[in-house]
């Protein structure tokens, strides 16, 4: 007997994304998933944005293992919790549920979220977020979008971080802007360097300006 | 590489299934898969035998049905597949997205009649 079933084998992780989102709707919270390899520049574009942006921030930090980027986040004097996964590959809605609960942000605060290094399998796992942001840096080289298209394409904003080191590795913007066109997502992309400060204040008058947006709903 | 969690929620799901229908036993799970979810299903059947050890999913075959980018094309109606595939091979007209890769559910769960 043979039983029709259709059913999303994420429907668990879906509605718990739903239980965030419906959460953070009812405080004014705006949640950001942060995605992007392994030294990418995650962490780097958090700290910028908690110093560039207006209001109250947190941020979760999702590693496989260690407390390193969480304490960092601490010296700034931002509350912080820290998620291991303990080698699972992605960060799910309902351990974001569970720190929301720990975090108590104020109305109206952003929370950072900090994902599993990783330009795979973050991508597939809605946490109910409010804005997904792809840290690219230039140092993983010119080809990532053309080898890594799933990703990409479930971003709102592509962050190409590292931009100072373009000319010592021979990155081709050509290329890079190529796969991006390709995926139709040109138009999403921001360049940056956070160890120099190119485009930082541009990166960070662009998020202010999504940010109220998404507020008003639009 | 999260096929381990995916593989959990397959058998959960088929599991809630049989016990809907007060069986304790599955035969075959049909698990449709796209091609842009980026799920290995050799690591699926890797973890399912696994996993499935002491539930109703014991022993059942797990069908995976991969599931390719698919678009119709405007011009002359034939459908043609692949993530890359923009355009008809037949006539070069750009083609309208009927089947865009992300599918992934439990199709159906075979239980003993």
């Amino acid at each position: 007997m043979q039983i029709k079933v259709i059913r999303d084998i994420l429907e668990k992780n879906d509605k718990s994304a739903e239980h965030v989102r419906r959460l953070c709707r009812e405080r004014g919270i705006t949640l950001i998933n942060v995605l992007g390899s392994p030294g990418a520049g995650k962490t780097s574009f958090i700290q910028s944005m908690l110093e560039h942006l207006p209001g109250k921030k947190y941020v979760i930090e999702g590693d496989i293992a260690s407390t390193i980027d969480a304490e960092k986040i601490a010296r700034m004097g931002v509350n912080v919790v820290q998620i291991n996964t303990g080698g699972a590959c992605h960060l799910i809605a309902d351990t974001i549920y569970d720190a929301l609960q720990q975090l108590t942000p104020e109305a109206g605060a952003i929370v950072f979220i900090e994902n599993i290094g990783n330009l795979v399998c973050p991508s597939s796992f809605d946490l109910g977020e409010s804005l997904r942001v792809l840290v690219s840096s230039a140092a993983e080289g010119d080809d990532k979008p053309h080898k890594y298209p799933t990703t990409f394409q479930t971003v709102d904003l592509i962050i190409l971080s590292k931009c100072d080191v373009k000319d010592v590795i021979g990155f081709n913007d050509g290329y890079y802007r190529q796969g991006l066109r390709m995926l139709d997502l040109e138009d999403k992309l921001l360049e940056v360097s956070f160890r120099t400060g190119a485009g930082e204040q541009e990166l960070a008058d662009y998020l202010t300006t999504k940010l109220a947006y998404i507020k008003k709903g639009l | 590489m999260h096929e381990y969690y995916v593989t959990e929620e397959i058998i959960r799901i088929a599991c809630e299934t049989a016990k809907q229908h007060q069986s304790p036993v599955i035969n075959r799970i049909t698990v449709v898969v796209g091609e842009l979810t980026g799920i290995v299903s050799e690591s699926v059947e890797f973890y399912f035998d696994v996993l499935a050890r002491d539930t109703a999913a014991e022993g059942a075959i797990l069908h995976i049905v991969p599931q390719p980018v698919s678009r119709l094309c405007r011009h002359c109606q034939s459908e043609f597949h692949g993530a890359n595939a923009w355009v008809c091979p037949e006539c070069g007209e750009p083609g309208e997205l009927i089947k865009n890769g992300r599918e992934f559910y439990v199709e159906s769960v075979d239980l003993p009649d």
